[in-house]
């Protein structure tokens, strides 16, 4: 028996009539085609009363009637989802406030349908604004640490605004949260790939001197940072007396029973978490106020890599030139200029023979003009690879139809009338050419094919082959030397290289510097 | 012998490896010995073709002939 679990409509049903957010499908007209256990129960209205009906008519508040269709509208026109808070109205005329995300679904007989679901706020809004009813004294108090937090968030963000290294920014991280959250310990963790993650940064009010800054530990399920990782959600750890690990006893031997920590996403993927540690079981507002924290770190993170990247990308490109300018000379040495050496010799020893045997000076001679003509092929070969007259004369689609016709594969290349700023066609066509030479040497390809578009003030440009694919772009600096090129030119490059399926290149250049 | 040294030697020393050339004169005989200098094998090898084209011509025209043409590995230096 199979023990695969199949998404099918049994499980859609079952799962529409048992979730606690609200499920509703519309039509491109508004009209409501499905309306679940949880919208009757928020509106009061039953499904019979509903169903086919304009939404327009019967939920949605007449003042918010003209949204709704705009963002029916635009939905429908993008099929992007639109994410919206808005009202609805209840049978009993009292307003709910709801949170919905949407997206759209094809229907079995062509067409589409609008799946939504939302999340009833009407309770928790009416808790968040009750709190700030009571007494002056407790609001002032709550305004003062909300401004504390704000200030301590500033100082972070300023930081990191400033380019300052990451470690000064997980320093100081650490410091504000503990400051701000009261307690006495923090730290920030980066995880390692596996189940483990380094502290990187840390603050240590009680000098308990446990988890120093490259300590390497376990972050299994058993932590707050491991959960905060698989969950991609904050994550917390109540009682560390309830848990027999390393990591537990660690903590409770320093006097720290309970942990909240908060992921760190850099560019979608978590590559740590902020945790703060204390000697009583932290309050529940603790991972919201952590997560301000975590998003700053996010930004320092990715902020240096990306001035990591840009600096890498300058060392490849100077590097790049420096090889190709040693791989021009040794061209030329070992090319034209062995053939004009050996000219010289051959002329000097026609000269010889014109004294002493004049009748044998036929086939040195011919042998001198053939190596001539060598030279001069070679000569042309490296000057048509610095850069080719065709480009210039006759435009990219043609410069890069005599380049395929040199190469030992079939390539096809598609028109392209306008002719571009110069600087453009040269990126465009080094890499072309290149991606090209790649597919001719290692992609066991019969054909390639080079497609252009030109759209919203860029120059768009596919090379495609039918080749065994698997191109890794770290392995090699060839697809990298490709994506310095197009990101010099304030453009961008992908490579999607599937096993068996072929290589694509993809780039998009803007038409002005 | 200019010509070897206004273009086969200003050739050769831009070659990868190359390490040097030593001519020996055996006057009375009539007998010459070169010996060139390379960083490995490999550079050896590489230059190996060109070079050995470019003695032929060299030889034919100032008329001489090649008795032989042997690699060795150097195992001592003392210059």
């Amino acid at each position: 028996m199979s023990t695969e679990f199949v998404l099918g409509d049994d499980f859609a049903r079952v799962l529409t009539e048992t979730t606690q957010a609200l499920v509703c499908v519309l039509d491109s007209e508004g009209r409501i085609l499905l309306f679940n256990d949880a919208c009757e129960r928020s509106t009061g209205y039953r499904r019979e009363e509903v169903i086919g009906r304009d939404a327009r008519d019967i939920v949605i508040p007449a003042d918010e009637a003209e949204a709704f269709g705009d963002v029916l509208a635009y939905i429908w026109r993008t099929e992007l989802s639109s994410p919206q808070v808005g009202h609805w109205t209840a049978k009993d005329g009292s307003r709910r406030l709801i949170a919905w995300s949407n997206k759209l679904m094809p229907a079995d007989g062509g067409g589409r349908y609008l799946v939504t679901t939302g999340i009833d706020l009407t309770e928790s809004a009416a808790q968040t604004e009750g709190a700030l009813e009571g007494d002056v004294e407790a609001k002032l108090v709550e305004i003062a640490r909300l401004a504390q937090e704000q200030r301590a968030l500033r100082r972070v963000a300023t930081l990191v605004a400033s380019e300052a290294t990451p470690e000064r920014v997980f320093t100081a991280v650490s410091e504000e949260t503990a400051r701000v959250l009261e307690v006495n310990a923090s730290a920030v963790f980066r995880y390692e790939g596996d189940d483990t993650a380094t502290v990187v940064g840390r603050h240590d009010r009680d000098g308990v001197g446990v988890f120093e800054i490259g300590d390497r530990i376990l972050a299994d399920d058993n932590t707050a940072i491991g959960r905060a990782r698989d969950s991609g959600l904050p994550a917390r750890i109540d009682n560390y007396f309830d848990l027999e690990t390393e990591v537990a006893k660690t903590m409770r031997n320093v006097g720290y029973r309970s942990t909240v920590a908060a992921p760190i996403f850099v560019a979608g993927i978590p590559w740590g978490a902020v945790a703060i540690a204390a000697s009583e079981t932290l309050p529940d507002d603790r991972e919201a106020r952590l997560m301000g924290f975590s998003e700053l770190v996010s930004l320092a993170v990715a902020s240096a890599q990306a001035r990591e990247d840009l600096q890498s990308s300058r060392a490849r490109i100077v590097k790049a030139g420096d090889e190709q300018r040693r791989k021009l000379e040794r061209n030329l040495h070992d090319g034209a200029q062995q053939r004009l050496v050996s000219l010289a010799l051959t002329l000097r020893l026609a000269r010889t023979k014109l004294a002493t045997a004049p009748e044998g000076l036929e086939p040195i001679l011919e042998g001198a003009a053939e190596e001539l003509n060598k030279a001069l092929e070679e000569l042309r070969e490296l000057a048509r690879g610095l850069h080719p007259a065709a480009l210039t004369e006759q435009g990219l689609a043609s410069a890069l139809r005599a380049l395929g016709a040199r190469l030992p594969i079939e390539v096809k290349v598609d028109d392209l009338d306008e002719r571009l700023p110069d600087h453009l066609e040269a990126t465009a066509y080094y890499i072309c050419s290149e991606a090209l030479t790649n597919v001719a040497k290692h992609a066991h390809a019969t054909t390639a094919r080079v497609t252009f578009g030109l759209e919203q003030g860029a120059l768009r440009f596919e090379v495609t082959d039918d080749g065994r694919g698997g191109a890794d772009p770290r392995a090699g600096s060839g697809i990298l030397g490709l994506r310095d090129r197009a990101e010099a030119a304030g453009g961008m490059l992908f490579v999607i290289s599937p096993p068996g399926k072929g290589t694509l290149v993809t780039a998009t250049l803007p038409l002005t510097d | 012998m200019e010509i070897v040294r206004d273009q086969l030697l200003p050739w050769l020393r831009d070659s990868s490896g190359y390490r040097g050339l030593i001519r020996l004169a055996d006057r009375v005989g009539g007998k010459t010995l070169v010996v060139t200098l390379w960083a490995d094998e490999e550079s050896l090898q590489a230059s190996a073709e060109a070079g050995n084209r470019l003695t032929e011509l060299t030889m034919e025209s100032v008329g001489a002939t090649r008795l032989a043409l042997e690699q060795y590995e150097a195992t001592l230096f003392d210059l």
